[in-house]
C-alpha cells in the first residue's frame, strides 16, 4: 500500500520539476528579454534595478535563479507578479481557483449526465434514426468552437433578447461567489456551464456509444442474453458498467485539464475571473511568475487527477485490482 | 441413457434455415437442418469451423438478431415453436428452460462482477428469490459442480479462477434454474486435456442428477464418442449424417463422416506412414456448391452428386440413420470414375487442378479459348459458382489472373466429357 | 531470467552474441499456431517468403539474385503443394490449412536443419489437420529435417514424432521413444494424459479423470510438482523433487515411484 503511494508521489515531484524547469528555461533562454528591467518597470532607477536583480538572483547562474524562483513560489509564497507589481501570485491563483472549479464542476455534471444518456440511447437504438440524430448532434457539438458559441450566446442573452421574458433572468457577465449568494452563483454560471459542456457532450456520447456497441458484441453480453435477462438490464448492468471503465479514465483527465486552466476560452468569453483567464492575462503580458504559477497549478491538478483515475480504475475494474 | 421410450422428443427441429443477406446476396449458413433431442439425451452436433453448428445453437436460443439474418423453419420445444416466439416469451424461456454454456468461460463472464453475483442474477431473473436465498442456492450449485470452497469462490471474479473452475461455474449458472435443455457450445475446447476429462465427466452426470437433455456442439470426434448418445454430423451448413453414436462411429455411411474419422491419427495399433487426409478445405458459404457440398472433396463423387443437393432426410425417423449422400448402388468403386484429376491446358504454366494428393477423383477439365489465349494461370482452386446449363452440361467459374497483375477476372472452364465420367442426367 | 544451456550442433548458443547467432538462426526456424497472425496481412506471399533471402546471404557469402530468389520461391511452393500463383496473393485469400502451408514454406526458405513447430495443427479443422501432419512428415523425409513439434494432442504427437518429452509445469516428466512413452508410460501424469484423451471410439474404457488443475506457475508446489494431483502420491513426493532418471534404454522419468511394466 505504501510503495504505490510513494511511487506516485515521486512521479508527481518529477513531473512538477520537469514542467517548471521547462517553463523557466523557455522564458530565460529567450534572448533580449532582461527580466530585471521587466520586473523593475520602465525607466527604473539603477538602485531599484540592483535591488530586483539581487532579490531574484539575476546576477547568478541559471540554476540558482531557478531555485530562488521555486523557493519564492512554494516556500515563502511571496512571488510577485512582474506586470502588476506588488500583486502576489499565489493568493491570486487561490482566488481564481474556486471560480474555475465552480465552472468546470457544473459543466462536468451536465456533460456526464447528458453524454451517458445520449450514448446509451444511441447504442440501444443502433442504426436507427435516433442513433443517427444523436450522433450527428454530438458531431455538431464537437465542431462548434466554444468561444464562438459563447459569444453568440452572450449576444442573444445579454444584448438582443435580454429584455424578453426568456432571458431577463440572465445576470450580467461575471462571477458571484457561492458563499455570497448561492442563487446568484447558479444563475451566473448556468450558461457558461452549458456552453463549456457542449463539446464534451459530443465527444463523450460518441465515445460511449462506440464503446457500448463494441461491448455489446462481446461474449459476456451473449451470456447475459442467454441467461434470459431483459435488454435494459443487459445494456445497463453489463454493457454500461463495463464501458464506464474507459469513460471514467477519460473524464478524469479532461476534468483535471479544465480545472487546471483549460477552460480558458469560456472564462474569457464570460468574464469569469478563473485560472484560465489568469493564464491568458499572464501570457498577454509575458508575466513569468504568474505563468509559472498557473502552469504549476495546472500540472498539480493533472497529476492529482491521474492518481484519482487510477484509484477509480481499481474500484471499477477488479482485474486491475489484482494486478497490483 | 438409451431413449427408446415412445414419448415425444423434447426438442424437434425441422427444416431450420439460417441465412443472411449481404450486398443483395443471400448467403446460406444453415440449410434445412432437422434433428430431435429426447428427454435426457445427449446429442452431439459435430462439424468443422464454419459448418454452422454454433449458428444453429444461437438460432434455437433466439440469440440471432443481427440485421439481415433470416431464420426459418420449425423448432418444437415442449409444445411451443421456439422460432415463432416473441422476444419476451423467448426471454422467459432462455436461462430457465433452455440454458447455454460457451467455449471460453473467461470471456463469457462479465469481468466486473463476481461469479456468485452473476449466478444470483440468473436465479433472480427467473425465480422470486431474495438476495440471500439466491446466494445460498448459488453456493449449493457451485458445490454440486465440484467447485472447492464454493462460498468463497462465489465471491471471486472470473479472472481469479482457473479455466476449469470457470467452466464449472458456467455450468452451475446454466443449471441454476433446472433447464430441460442445456446447449453446450464447445465447452471443453479451451481447457487442458485432463480438465476436459473432468468437465465431460460432469456433463455426463448432469442428465441423471438434473434430468437435462444436452445439445453438445463440438469439433472433436473423440468428445462425441465419449459423451453423446446420438450424433449429427454437419458439413457446410447441411446435415451430412445422423444416427446413434455407436452406429455412426462403427459404420459411417456418409463419405465425409468416414473420411473425417479416418483422418484422425490413431492412438493404438500401427502408425500409418501417411494419414488418409481429406483434400481441400470446406467451402465458404458463398462458394458452397449447389450439389452435394462435399462433392469437390469427395472420393466417390459421381454425376448425380453435382447438379442438385443430395436428398436430405425430410423427416427424421428417430434412431434411423440416414446419410445425406446421393443414393449409390452398393459402395462405389473409385475405378468407376476417372482415375485422376488433370487440368488440360495449352499453356504449360497452368497449375494442375486441384492439388489432390493420392486417391482418385472424377473430373477432368479443359481450358476454353479465353484461358488458352491469355498469358494466365489458374488462381483460385475453389469453384465459385456452379450453374446448370441446358442440355445437362454444366460449367465452372474460376478466378483467373494475369501473371504479375494483381487483378482477377473470371473465365469459365467447361467440363469436357471423358469416357469414364458418366454423362450428367 | 533464464539459465542452463542450449547446445545446437555442438555449440552452446545460450550466450552467443547476436553477430554469431544470426547466421546460426538460419538453420533454426519456427512455425506457429496462429497461421494468420504470423503472416503480415498487407504483403503478398511472394514478398513474405523472399524477405529472408534478401536479408541473408548464401552459405558462400554471396547475395541472392532476383533469379535465384524466384527460383527458390517456386521450389518452395512445390514443396508445400501450393500453386505458384499463390505467390501473387495476400494471406487473407487463403484458408487456414493453406496459410499453414505458407507458414511452413516461410520456415523453410533458408533451408533450416531444425524447425520448431509450436502447436502448428491445433487451430486447424480435423479434416485439414491430417493434410498438414502429412506435409510435416513428407518434408522431414525429403529434406532430412529435425523437428521440435510442440502439441497437446497426443494422437498427433504419436503420428509425427520419434521421441516424446512430456512436460508438466515447466519441467520434463518423461522422455523416451514415442511408442514407449505413449504405450508404456511410467509417470503418473503421462498415464493420466493418455487416458484422458477422448478417442473416437464408442464404449472405450473410461478412467477416472485426474483431479484438480495445473497449479499456477507462480507458486509451484514443493517437491514433485505433480504431487498435488497425483493419484499415487507418497509423503516423499511432497518434499523431494524427483530428477529425470533412466529406467530403461532411451526412457527417462522424473518420478520417485514410476510405474514399471
Amino acid at each position: 500500500m505504501i510503495m504505490p503511494l510513494l511511487r506516485r508521489l515521486g512521479q508527481t515531484v518529477f513531473v512538477l520539476f520537469g514542467i517548471s524547469a521547462l517553463v523557466f528555461a523557455v522564458f530565460f533562454a529567450t534572448p533580449g528579454a532582461d527580466p530585471t528591467a521587466r520586473i523593475a518597470g520602465r525607466n527604473a532607477a539603477p538602485q531599484t534595478m540592483e535591488k530586483v536583480r539581487k532579490e531574484y538572483g539575476f546576477d547568478r547562474p541559471l540554476p540558482v535563479q531557478y531555485a530562488i524562483m521555486m523557493k519564492k513560489l512554494f516556500i515563502t509564497r511571496d512571488l510577485a507578479s512582474y506586470a502588476n507589481r506588488g500583486e502576489l501570485v499565489v493568493p491570486e491563483i487561490m482566488r481564481a481557483a474556486p471560480v474555475t472549479l465552480s465552472l468546470v464542476s457544473g459543466a462536468a455534471v451536465i456533460w456526464v449526465v447528458l453524454s451517458i444518456g445520449m450514448g446509451v440511447v444511441a447504442a440501444a437504438c443502433k442504426g436507427s434514426w435516433i442513433d443517427r440524430t444523436l450522433m450527428m448532434a454530438g458531431l455538431v457539438g464537437i465542431s462548434i468552437p466554444v468561444f464562438w458559441l459563447g459569444q453568440v450566446v452572450n449576444l442573444i442573452t445579454q444584448n438582443r433578447y435580454h429584455d424578453t421574458w426568456l432571458f431577463s433572468w440572465v445576470p450580467g457577465l461575471g462571477y458571484v461567489p457561492f458563499t455570497q449568494s448561492p442563487c446568484g452563483w447558479f444563475l451566473a454560471l448556468v450558461i457558461p456551464w452549458c456552453v463549456l459542456a457542449v463539446m464534451f457532450v459530443g465527444i463523450y456520447s460518441r465515445i460511449l456509444r462506440a464503446d457500448l456497441v463494441a461491448i455489446m458484441g462481446e461474449d459476456f453480453i451473449r451470456t447475459a442474453r442467454a441467461k434470459g435477462l431483459s435488454p435494459t438490464r443487459i445494456l445497463l448492468r453489463h454493457g454500461l458498467r463495463t464501458a464506464l471503465i474507459t469513460f471514467v479514465s477519460l473524464f478524469g483527465m479532461d476534468f483535471a485539464q479544465l480545472v487546471g486552466g483549460g477552460a480558458l476560452l469560456t472564462e474569457v468569453v464570460f468574464g469569469l475571473p478563473g485560472v484560465g483567464r489568469l493564464t491568458y492575462q499572464a501570457l498577454n503580458s509575458l508575466d513569468l511568475p504568474l505563468i509559472m504559477a498557473t502552469v504549476m497549478y495546472s500540472a498539480v491538478f493533472v497529476v492529482l487527477a491521474n492518481a484519482l483515475v487510477d484509484a477509480a480504475y481499481l474500484f471499477l475494474d477488479p482485474r486491475v485490482r489484482d494486478a497490483h | 441413457m438409451p431413449t427408446n421410450t415412445p414419448s415425444p422428443p423434447l426438442l424437434d427441429v425441422h427444416d431450420l434455415c439460417v441465412s443472411f443477406t449481404s450486398r443483395g446476396q443471400v448467403i446460406p449458413i444453415v440449410e434445412n437442418l432437422s434433428f430431435s433431442i429426447g428427454e435426457q439425451e445427449i446429442l452431439g452436433l459435430v462439424g468443422e469451423s464454419g459448418s454452422g453448428k454454433s449458428v444453429t445453437a444461437m438460432a434455437l436460443m433466439g440469440l440471432i438478431d443481427a440485421p439481415g439474418v433470416h431464420v426459418s423453419g420449425f423448432a418444437r420445444f415442449k409444445g411451443q415453436d421456439l422460432l415463432g416466439l416473441s422476444g419476451k416469451q423467448m426471454r422467459a424461456l432462455r436461462g430457465r428452460e433452455i440454458a447455454m454454456i460457451f467455449q471460453d468461460p473467461m470471456t463469457a463472464f462479465t469481468p466486473v462482477y463476481t461469479i456468485g453475483w452473476q449466478i444470483d442474477e440468473q436465479l433472480r431473473a427467473h425465480q422470486s428469490l431474495s438476495r440471500r436465498q439466491a446466494r445460498t442456492r448459488t453456493v449449493e450449485l457451485l458445490g454440486e459442480m465440484g467447485v472447492p470452497d464454493p462460498a468463497n469462490t462465489a465471491n471471486r471474479y472470473p479472472h481469479q479462477l482457473s479455466g476449469g473452475l470457470r467452466q464449472r461455474a458456467m455450468i452451475a449458472m446454466a443449471l441454476s434454474c433446472n433447464p430441460s435443455l442445456l446447449i453446450a457450445d464447445e465447452p471443453t475446447t479451451a481447457l487442458d486435456v485432463t480438465v476436459q476429462a473432468q468437465i465431460l465427466d460432469l456433463m455426463r452426470r448432469l442428465r441423471t442428477t438434473y434430468g437435462s437433455s444436452v445439445l453438445l456442439i463440438t469439433h472433436d470426434m473423440g468428445v462425441v464418442a465419449e459423451t453423446c448418445d446420438s450424433t449429427l454430423v454437419l458439413y457446410s451448413g447441411r446435415a451430412a449424417e445422423t444416427g446413434t453414436t455407436q452406429d455412426l462411429f462403427a459404420h459411417p455411411q456418409h463419405p465425409y463422416t468416414a473420411a473425417l474419422l479416418a483422418s484422425i491419427p490413431p492412438m493404438n495399433g500401427p502408425r500409418p506412414t501417411r494419414l488418409p487426409a481429406i483434400p481441400g478445405a470446406p467451402p465458404q458459404p458463398l462458394e458452397r456448391p449447389t450439389g452435394c457440398a462435399f462433392a469437390p472433396r469427395c472420393t466417390y463423387t459421381h454425376a448425380s452428386c453435382l447438379p442438385a443437393p443430395p436428398p436430405r432426410f425430410a423427416r427424421l425417423a428417430r434412431r434411423i440413420r440416414l446419410p445425406a449422400c446421393c443414393p449409390r448402388k452398393g459402395i462405389p468403386s473409385p475405378s468407376a470414375f476417372a482415375p485422376a484429376q488433370h487440368l488440360f491446358c495449352e499453356k504449360p504454366h497452368a497449375v494442375p487442378f486441384p492439388h489432390r494428393a493420392g486417391g482418385s477423383s472424377s473430373l477432368i477439365f479443359r481450358c476454353n479459348a479465353a484461358f488458352a489465349g491469355g498469358k494466365g494461370c489458374l488462381q483460385d482452386l475453389q469453384p465459385q459458382t456452379r450453374a446448370n446449363t441446358p442440355g445437362g452440361r454444366w460449367r465452372l467459374l474460376y478466378r483467373y489472373a494475369r501473371r504479375g497483375a494483381g487483378s482477377c477476372r473470371g473465365i469459365r472452364l467447361r467440363q469436357v466429357h471423358t469416357g469414364a465420367l458418366p454423362a450428367a442426367a | 531470467m533464464s539459465a542452463g544451456q542450449i547446445v545446437f550442433d555442438g555449440q552452446d548458443i545460450t550466450r552467443l552474441p547476436e553477430r554469431i547467432l544470426r547466421p546460426l538462426r538460419q538453420q533454426m526456424q519456427m512455425v506457429f499456431q496462429d497461421s494468420y497472425a504470423s503472416l503480415n496481412p498487407r504483403r503478398r506471399i511472394g514478398d513474405l517468403l523472399a524477405e529472408p533471402l534478401r536479408v541473408h546471404r548464401t552459405p558462400d557469402g554471396r547475395k541472392h539474385t532476383p533469379m535465384t530468389i524466384a527460383h527458390r520461391l517456386e521450389e518452395l511452393m512445390e514443396l508445400v503443394s501450393l500453386p505458384r500463383a499463390a505467390l501473387e496473393r495476400y494471406p487473407h485469400e487463403f484458408s487456414g490449412g493453406q496459410r499453414q502451408r505458407i507458414n511452413i514454406a516461410r520456415a523453410l526458405v533458408l533451408s533450416p536443419r531444425l524447425v520448431v513447430a509450436d502447436e502448428p495443427v491445433s487451430a486447424l479443422d480435423v479434416s485439414v489437420q491430417a493434410q498438414i501432419v502429412n506435409l510435416f512428415a513428407d518434408l522431414q523425409k525429403s529434406l532430412g529435417l529435425t523437428y521440435v513439434f510442440i502439441a497437446h494432442d497426443l494422437a498427433v504427437v504419436r503420428q509425427i514424432s520419434t521421441r516424446v518429452a512430456v512436460m508438466y509445469l515447466g519441467a520434463i516428466v518423461e522422455l523416451g521413444e514415442t511408442d514407449t512413452v505413449l504405450h508404456n508410460p511410467a509417470h503418473p501424469y503421462t498415464i493420466a494424459l493418455t487416458q484422458a484423451v477422448p478417442r473416437p471410439i464408442v464404449g472405450a474404457a473410461r478412467h477416472a479423470p485426474l483431479r484438480g488443475e495445473i497449479p499456477s506457475p507462480v507458486n509451484k508446489p514443493s517437491g514433485c510438482r505433480f504431487h498435488t494431483r497425483c493419484p499415487a502420491v507418497q509423503t516423499r513426493c511432497q518434499n523431494e523433487a524427483p530428477t529425470l532418471t533412466q529406467i530403461a534404454p532411451n526412457h527417462r522419468v522424473a518420478c520417485h515411484y514410476p510405474v514399471l511394466k
